[in-house]
């Protein structure tokens, strides 16, 4: 019994230190840390892996909140807060209010993968039909000129 | 303790191989298996052996020292492979969780993704909603 503990201590100390996800560096990393996994108005969507490899992609991970204001707003400033680091962005604003946005992260190191941030405010679409936001997270090799190509190719 | 304590004796012996015997104990068990024929103690009747005549030659580890590098050696490479193993559990994940209810039904959790990536991509922006909906019909 003791042998086995000293191997899951090992095994889990090794593990730890060889799966550092990069989004907890981020403003956004709160909200995508698993906290929101046994509310009753959220819902937390987390793939990694196997099932990405076609979109070339490594991560895909959400949380959309409802109907609670204050932590929606929470997610709009940290997403505003997160486009400072971003490369590239695409944002839309109704009014002084952020509706949507999209941006890639920089990255210092060429050989991590490319970060792509998504957000939604619902309470600010012109057909309005609930409260919602949603914040997605990407991990992956799939760049930005391939998401052009992939446009260029179906014009 | 009685030299027909069959079960003392194989008890002690498992304790040696474990390296945990002190130095009493290693000579009694010693002094045992070498005055028994009882084939249940033949491995360490030869491994005693065998270090007895290592020692006395002065030219091999001990048998505790070697057995103890043998047994760390051994949990580090099965500690090595289980990281392996619980790496890629890790490294594989599909899972949702709506109300404070965990969904790990693969499609389910896929149906889910594309439902929140449709709803982020349905906007008025032409390059948005394209790459988008080429990345979310080919999940499909």
């Amino acid at each position: 019994m003791i042998m086995i503990k000293k191997l899951f201590t090992i095994a889990s100390v090794l593990m730890i230190s060889l799966s550092a996800f990069s989004q907890k560096d981020l403003e956004i990393g709160k909200f995508l840390d698993g906290r929101y996994k046994k509310e009753a108005n959220a819902t937390e969507v987390t793939i990694k892996g196997k099932r990405l490899e076609e979109f070339k992609l490594s991560l895909y991970h959400s949380v959309t909140i409802i109907n609670d204001h204050a932590v929606m707003d929470s997610i709009a400033a940290a997403f505003k807060t997160t486009l400072e680091e971003a490369e590239s962005e695409n944002i839309s604003y109704t009014g002084s209010n952020l509706f949507y946005g999209f941006c890639e992260l920089r990255k210092d190191d060429t050989t991590k993968p490319n970060r792509f941030v998504f957000f939604k405010d619902m309470r600010y679409a012109t057909d309005r039909k609930e409260d919602k936001v949603t914040l997605i997270y990407m991990e992956g090799s799939a760049s930005i000129e391939y998401l052009k190509k992939v446009l260029t190719n179906n014009d | 303790m009685s030299r027909n304590d069959k079960k003392h004796w194989l008890e002690l012996t498992e304790k040696y191989f474990n390296a945990e015997t002190s130095e009493q104990e290693e000579r009694l068990l010693q002094s045992y298996v070498f005055s028994t024929e009882d084939h249940a103690f033949d491995e360490v009747r030869a491994i005693m052996s065998y270090c007895h005549v290592a020692a006395s030659q002065n030219r091999f580890p001990t048998r505790r020292s070697h057995y103890g590098i043998v047994r760390y050696a051994a949990m580090i490479a099965a500690a090595a492979g289980l990281t392996v193993i619980l790496l890629d559990i890790h490294s594989n994940e599909c899972v949702a969780y709506v109300n404070g209810v965990k969904v790990t039904d693969e499609s389910k959790v896929m149906a889910m993704m594309n439902a929140s990536a449709s709803e982020v991509m349905n906007t008025d922006d032409e390059l948005f909603t394209d790459v988008l909906n080429d990345m979310i019909s080919t999940i499909q």
